[in-house]
């Protein structure tokens, strides 16, 4: 989800959602690490079945990381996701299966967002290396030092988008990793691997979606299965919500605020780019043995507990008298729908929901309210009712000029408090007197003590004097100068004639703001100034929200259903106001039918810009920069910038043309005979696989599938397998036991015992009309609840204890034996003192 | 008066001025979309069929340069400038581009260095290199791709 401070806010207001993980750490002994055994129990009291990994939100960090000087090269890279994973796998340690899913070519709606990124991404690594060379010919210039560092490409993050040389590469890489793991590692020994990568369409969150729906709509499985899902977007909390699995439970780094990070130019921890002095970097420890150690701590994992934000939620939303039999899942799915409203990757978000500004309180109590006139939830399974959205979006609109008043308010009383403090920290310069002389303080911990003061009276004396003497200078002058008063040594004699700093030059200067919200006339403002429109023109208005509505149908569909078309997307930069929503009924009806997505090679064509063209083929890189190309207008080299009142670039709108998909199509027909063989096959649609380790009771079965080299699928047995349905086809060249796999990373050993074998996967089939129940399955068991009960000092004379993990009966402190044994070797005073 | 000429010759070339009518795009409005379509209907005449894409391509170019403010090439632009003689906009929008913001906060950057040897300036550039940097990574660390 677009939308950061969703988990701020989410954290802060529900804060026994986040549980800390227990990280057990692989002991070293003589210099080799002995790795965690992880077939041991969960050290955090809970044991997972499943984990799920968002691959992209480990690609990133492993590959540009913000905290430590970037990975030299690919194969650095690779290996920094390998551990990432192990270290994910040694905290969680799921039972029966390991999902990950790498994103593959996404809806067109997201498309949008992607190529905004990848346009603001690209100008940005331009400056970035503008700036660079001009302060390392500073810097060498002046004669310091700094690392040769351009021999190495500066790594394009645009590279990780599905289609790509990298990508690929990543995927034979994870081939390998998995092979390993099953084959060496015991802790994998019975997990059930998938993995769906760049070459499978859809976005990662929304294939593990799709998985876990799936199953869950089959009969064989186990509803009390317990998902762990990985990744920091704050939207995975909602599609844990979705998925109405009542084991659900999301792990995400911790997020610590300003983390010190290393500079862009010479990679020394300390200072920022703009400073780099080109100094040698110090020596850490005798022979820089510590060169490597960051002194920084390691980033920390969190739990996010959905079974408890059900406990809140349902505390929050429960509402008694309804005209209409109260259902809580349902609650819960119309929370997630207003959630949506607040923020997703698909649509601008409203000009009077802001997370910060308690939208979404906002929108629960106008929903509590408006409920019963509504006579029902807002949406079913993913289905919108819009007659009764239509009426909580009017009680916002009622608001909404109070909210712009508001916040402006809030706005100008932060600035007033900001600038206050700002002249208060700079009048602070230390302390108002300094002792001088033999008295000036001196610093503890240098060589040789302090001299005695000698002579303290004498020296007092002096002091006194002198201290006189100047005063009676200052009086002096400041009858000369005719009584201008002036409080200290800097201020009468030259006030005028000096330019007078303005009070606002220690502030930015104020952003633009042309729409002014909070003045009267904010709507005209809004249409002529987004929209290029006239206020009066209702027709264009009821299409901007025709398109909105479609577009919050399109979400929630995507998150219960799946997606429902890939070609819609919200062809307008802007949102419109919630008081525009009206006469909603009938407004939409459904879909364009049996669409596809793009190509990944076409879909790079669709969000690269033109200085990205390196990753396509020649002629393809062509039609992004040739005049006579017909396909021009998609790449501008500039583009305007929405500042919408905020001060930097990357806070306002990109306003880039949309792509027209039939024209691409029809442009890149005339060269899609350029491809080399190599490029056909990265265009290609890929399939999920599946690995196992040869000791797992559907490893056998499997291999059987390849000696009879079986063409048609095979339905997974559901006894073999924890109840997990799905087909099977044969691997054009795959993994097998007995068969070496090679390794595609010079620092790492091929695999000469290889235990693993693999095969394709696809999850079980349902007919394209086919609906998907947010419901409670049969013989889900409720997870024990960890809030404190309402009345619970009614009841009881003891103090509320909470639970801080997942176990209640916790045993709350402890030492492990090894702590014992000491103590009680010291305590036994086997030990001087 | 240029209206009155674009209404005449969709009146004269019914079929043509159909097959025009296609390539207005959904977010159009009114203003925009006339404007498009006579810049498309003055240089018709010059591209045959196979090529229309081509000519659609351009009248985006300078659609997007104006109402949307995009740059593209100078070859590009004075091509489009030429084939949009004669079409008249009133009341165009107004756009910074972000090579334009990135330029002017480095400038202030400056001057405001200059003048405070302490704290406003370095406020500034402090903000403008770490938003590099933030910018750079920014993306991947909180949002999904």
């Amino acid at each position: 989800m677009g939308v950061p401070a969703f988990f701020r806010w989410l954290s802060r207001k529900y804060a026994s959602i986040v549980v800390h993980c227990v990280e057990e750490k692989g002991k070293e002994c003589k210099g080799v690490r002995i790795p965690v055994d992880t077939t041991k129990p969960n050290p955090n009291e809970v044991e997972f079945d499943n984990l799920y990994l968002d691959m992209n939100g480990i690609i990133h960090p492993c590959t540009h990381p913000e905290d430590k000087p970037a990975p030299k090269n690919e194969d650095e890279m690779m290996v920094s996701i390998f551990e990432y994973i192990d270290r994910l796998f040694n905290i969680v340690r799921p039972r029966r299966v390991l999902y990950m899913a790498i994103d593959g070519v996404a809806p067109r709606a997201k498309m949008n967002q992607q190529r905004s990124r990848r346009f603001r991404a690209s100008k940005e690594g331009v400056e970035l290396v503008e700036e660079k060379d001009r302060i390392r010919e500073e810097i060498l210039g002046r004669g310091g030092y700094l690392p040769p560092d351009e021999i190495k490409e500066r790594f394009d993050s645009n590279c990780i988008t599905p289609g790509t040389e990298f990508m690929d590469n990543l995927a034979q890489c994870l081939r390998y990793y998995v092979a390993d793991r099953l084959s060496n590692d015991p802790g994998w020994k019975n997990v059930t691997v998938f993995l769906s990568d760049a070459s499978v369409p859809g976005e990662g969150e929304h294939k593990i979606m799709d998985y876990i729906r799936r199953q869950r709509a089959q009969p064989n499985h186990d509803p009390n299965t317990h998902h762990c899902l990985c990744g920091a977007d704050a939207d995975l909390i909602m599609l844990g919500l979705a998925t109405h699995e009542p084991n659900f439970t999301i792990i995400r780094e911790e997020f610590k605020p300003n983390k010190p990070r290393p500079c862009a130019l010479c990679g020394q921890m300390g200072h920022e780019i703009k400073d780099c002095q080109g100094t040698a970097r110090e020596k850490q420890g005798q022979h820089d043995e510590f060169a490597d150690s960051m002194p920084v701590s390691e980033q920390e994992f969190i739990f996010i507990r959905l079974c408890v934000l059900r406990e809140y939620l349902a505390r929050e939303l429960t509402m008694d008298s309804l005209p209409f039999p109260f259902d809580f899942e349902r609650s819960i799915d119309d929370w997630v729908f207003m959630c949506f409203f607040v923020g997703n990757d698909f649509l601008p978000h409203l000009p009077s929901l802001e997370i910060r500004e308690g939208a979404i309180d906002r929108l629960v109590n106008i929903y509590k309210d408006v409920v019963h006139k509504t006579g029902g939830y807002l949406t079913e399974n993913g289905y919108v009712n819009l007659e009764r959205v239509e009426l909580i979006m009017q009680a916002v609109g009622v608001a909404e000029d109070n909210i712009f008043k508001k916040r402006k308010e809030d706005d100008e009383g932060f600035k007033r408090r900001m600038k206050e403090k700002r002249k208060r920290m700079k009048d602070q310069r230390g302390p108002a007197y300094m002792t001088t002389g033999q008295f000036a303080p001196q610093a503890l911990g240098r060589r040789g003590r302090p001299e005695a003061v000698e002579n303290a009276r004498h020296q007092a004396f002096d002091m006194r004097m002198q201290h006189n003497k100047d005063a009676a200078q200052s009086l002096k002058a400041s009858i000369k100068n005719g009584g201008n008063s002036s409080a200290g040594p800097s201020g009468g004699a030259d006030g005028r004639g000096m330019k007078r700093k303005a009070e606002d030059s220690d502030s930015e200067p104020e952003p633009e703001d042309n729409v002014r919200l909070w003045e009267d006339g904010w709507k005209q403002r809004y249409f002529k100034n987004k929209f290029d429109v006239d206020v009066s023109d209702e027709d264009f208005r009821k299409k901007v929200v025709r398109s909105y509505v479609e577009g919050l149908c399109w979400v929630l569909r995507y998150y219960y259903q799946g997606c429902a078309s890939w070609k819609w997307y919200f062809p307008f930069h802007y949102a419109p106001f919630a008081s525009d929503f009206k006469d909603l009924k009938g407004m939409f009806t459904d879909f364009e039918k049996d669409t596809k997505p793009f190509k990944p090679l076409e879909q790079l064509m669709g969000v690269f810009p033109a200085a990205s063209g390196n990753f396509l083929p020649t002629t393809w890189r062509n039609l992004m920069s040739s005049p006579d190309s017909a396909i021009i207008d998609f790449y501008p080299d500039d583009f305007a910038i929405d500042l919408n009142g905020k001060k930097y670039a990357w806070q306002g709108v990109a306003l880039l043309p949309f792509v027209d998909e039939a024209r691409l199509r029809a442009s890149l027909a005339e060269v899609y005979s350029d491809l080399t063989p190599e490029e056909v096959r990265r265009n290609s649609l890929g399939s999920d696989m599946m690995f196992l380790q040869k000791s797992h009771p559907l490893s056998d079965f499997i291999h059987e599938l390849y000696r009879t080299e079986s063409q048609e699928g095979t339905e997974i047995p559901a006894e073999l397998c924890h109840g997990i349905q799905g087909t099977l086809n044969l691997d054009d060249d795959p993994i097998l036991p007995d068969k070496p796999v090679a390794s595609p990373i010079p620092t790492l050993r091929d695999i000469t015992q290889n235990h693993a074998i693999g095969v394709k996967f696809k999850d079980p089939h349902f007919a394209s009309d086919f609906v998907f129940k947010a419901v409670l399955l049969p013989g889900a068991k409720m997870p024990n609840k960890v809030l404190k009960p309402g009345d619970w000092e009614k009841g009881n004379r003891e103090p509320w204890r909470p639970q801080l993990g997942f176990n209640q009966h916790r045993q709350q402190a402890h030492l492990d034996q090894s702590a014992l044994s000491s103590s009680r070797y010291y305590h036994q005073g086997n030990v001087n003192n | 008066m240029a209206n009155m000429d674009v209404e005449d010759f969709i009146q004269q070339n019914r079929a043509l001025a159909e097959q025009v009518e296609t390539f207005r795009g959904y977010w159009e409005s009114e203003k925009h979309w006339e404007a498009r379509r006579e810049f498309i209907l003055r240089n018709i005449s010059d591209y045959e069929d196979p090529h229309l894409d081509q000519l659609v391509s351009l009248s985006m170019v300078w659609a997007n340069n104006v109402f949307l403010g995009c740059r593209y090439s100078s070859v590009l632009l004075e091509k489009v400038k030429d084939m949009a003689e004669g079409v008249v906009v009133e009341d165009a929008p107004v756009f910074k581009t972000r090579d334009e913001i990135m330029k002017k906060q480095k400038n202030e950057r400056v001057e405001y260095g200059g003048d405070d040897g302490g704290g406003g300036g370095a406020q500034t550039s402090t903000q403008l290199c770490s938003t590099m940097a933030v910018t750079l990574f920014s993306y991947s660390r909180l949002f999904s791709w």
